[in-house]
């Protein structure tokens, strides 16, 4: 057996680069999978049911509660301004914009992605993916490509609704300090809107459902060491995937920019 | 039905509600920046936009009622924009409307407003240029208060060097400020006015009676000036005073030349204006007249006072006697 050669680079940023280039590697698989058929439409429907249904009451309170303490925190300010009158414009940009996509993405990534990478795991720790090849069934297609579809598909759903949720909340709070109806609430919020604080929004929530996918199937489909891996994996697939988030969120904030849209 | 198409209708429900928000939500967003419903292009050339961007307001009225679609540089001192409003504004956009940059409040985005023409002008169409109006700008107006600051400043210092030097002078401004025996007598002097004016006003009502008078005919000023007559008397009296000036401007030549001839000639006239002996002669002779009617008269009374001739004088005075009472 030839010795191993060793590295220049140090062990943590080597484990990086390969980590990176499995991930590219499982993407690139996941892409040439989506491509043919077998299409496991049903499991991507119930995939679809369990991460984006049954994620919705959880995102709908955390939108509506952050909706509301938004408006809430910001008010003062405003009045202290004099310009409490642009209250549901500045809420409502900043909902639709940043706030709503991000936060749903990241409650998506605690919830969802630490739930796949824990399933996964579990399945790997006790060879079912290995049964599953065995029994003529691609685990690829039938396990990763269904719930990324259904990640990459749900996440804007569920960021719409929360979007939609949060204002609400931010109406609430608008409502309560003073006399506002919800025709002028909701008028001044579009006013403020325009097709470059919704679109690239609601574009960029499909790559961080993808990623939370994507990175929630890797860490899960990679799980090592046995019951103590699922944990990791679990664990690993939030944090990558909540640290992936934001780094697309930079870019998606840098690529609008580019093309004039803020 | 079993669980997995329970699951598939919720799942349904869910995507179809995220569609429909987003679709809303573009609906709105697409309806504010006028994409659905007719409209039709506007233009306007301004020599500054302050700022103005495609995407911004366009108001008319005061009411949102179109876009800023594009911006266009024409030359270094003309900007061409154009607006793109609702087709329901052509009824309502005149010729003469008028087109301003503005700002929706004090920190707002920029904005054009379109201030309504005149109904004599004819309605706008399709792809029309309407004027503009020069919008006052910030920094501009800064400048000019910052400017107008400055000369404050300096006419307060002024003012407090007045005030200071008039107070440690003691002057006729302090004591007109200061003094309040002034005062009082500044009071007893416009009461005085105020007496004066009343009856300066009582005046002016006489005069007006007065005048009103004359123009009613009354009194010898008003007859002068309404009498229609008298015009004609005075122009025969005046032909008549020409007349007598000329007969006396003849008569002054008449004696003119007769005092001429007077003077001339050794006559009787000469010898009594010149001639003292004959003077001297006349007043002898007149003496002497004066002595024999003194003579005369004592002869008459004593003529009355004989018996021959009595009779008669009394009854000459009982005669005028009745004659008087007859008058009486």
């Amino acid at each position: 057996m030839a010795e191993e050669k060793k590295s220049i680079l140090p062990k943590g940023l080597r484990d990086f680069y390969i980590e990176a280039g499995e991930t590219t590697q499982f993407a690139g698989r996941f892409f040439r999978e989506i491509l043919f058929p077998p299409y496991e439409f049903r499991e991507v429907i119930r995939q679809s049911y369990e991460i984006g249904y049954k994620s919705l009451p959880l995102v709908g309170i955390t939108a509506f509660i952050i909706g509301l303490v938004l408006t809430l925190q910001s008010r003062p300010t405003l009045v202290s301004f004099g310009a409490e009158a642009w209250l549901p414009a500045m809420v409502g940009v900043s909902i639709i914009r940043e706030i709503g996509p991000v936060i749903t993405a990241l409650i998506c990534a605690g919830k969802i992605g630490s739930s796949i990478g824990a399933e996964l795991g579990s399945m790997k720790v006790t060879e079912q993916i290995d049964a599953m090849e065995v029994s003529g069934t691609n685990p690829f297609k039938y396990i990763v490509v269904s719930r990324i579809v259904s990640t990459t598909l749900m996440i804007p759903v569920l960021v719409v609704i929360g979007d939609a949720i949060s204002l609400y909340g931010a109406f609430l709070a608008v409502k309560v300090k003073g006399a506002v109806s919800f025709t002028l609430f909701f008028h001044q919020v579009f006013e403020a809107l325009n097709f470059g604080d919704a679109l690239p929004s609601v574009i960029k929530s499909f790559f961080f459902g993808f990623a939370i996918g994507l990175i929630g199937c890797y860490k899960g489909y990679h799980s090592k060491k046995g019951t103590e891996g699922v944990g990791r994996s679990a664990n690993s697939a939030v944090v990558v995937s909540s640290l992936l988030i934001f780094i697309i969120d930079l870019m998606a904030v840098q690529i609008t920019e580019f093309f004039g849209l803020i | 039905m079993n669980k997995e198409t329970n699951h598939r209708i919720r799942l349904g429900i869910f995507v179809t509600t995220g569609i429909i928000f987003l679709i809303i939500a573009l609906y709105f967003i697409g309806n504010n920046r006028n994409m659905f419903g007719s409209t039709f292009k506007l233009y306007s050339t301004f020599q500054n936009v302050n700022g103005l961007q495609p995407g911004n307001n366009v108001r008319y009225s005061g009411i949102d009622v179109g876009t800023v679609e594009k911006i266009e540089i024409i030359n270094d001192t003309s900007v061409h924009v154009q607006m793109v409003v609702e087709e329901k504004l052509k009824e309502h956009i005149r010729r003469n409307s008028i087109a301003s940059i503005g700002t929706d409040g004090l920190m707002g985005n920029k904005l054009v407003n379109i201030d309504p023409g005149t109904l004599d002008a004819p309605l706008i169409k399709e792809n029309d240029e309407i004027p503009s109006m020069r919008s006052v700008n910030t920094e501009e107006m800064l400048r000019t208060l910052e400017l107008t600051n400055q000369n404050i400043a300096i006419v307060s210092a002024d003012l407090k060097d007045i005030t200071r030097s008039v107070q440690k002078s003691h002057g006729t401004l302090y004591k007109v400020l200061m003094d309040t025996t002034l005062a009082e007598g500044m009071e007893s002097t416009l009461n005085n006015i105020q007496s004066v004016s009343k009856d300066l006003s009582n005046i002016t009502g006489e005069l007006s009676s007065l005048v009103n008078s004359v123009k009613s005919g009354k009194g010898t000023v008003g007859m002068l000036l309404k009498d229609t007559v008298l015009p004609s008397n005075l122009q025969v009296t005046i032909n008549n005073v020409k007349l007598s000036s000329q007969r006396i401007a003849d008569l002054s030549v008449s004696m003119t030349d007769m005092i001429q001839k007077i003077n001339g000639s050794k006559g009787t006239v000469n010898s009594l204006l010149y001639d003292s002996a004959l003077v001297n002669n006349l007043k002898q002779s007149m003496q002497n007249i004066q002595a024999g009617t003194d003579n005369f008269n004592q002869n008459m009374e004593a003529l009355k006072n004989s018996f021959l001739f009595r009779s008669y004088f009394r009854n000459l005075e009982k005669e005028k006697e009745k004659a008087a009472k007859k008058q009486k």
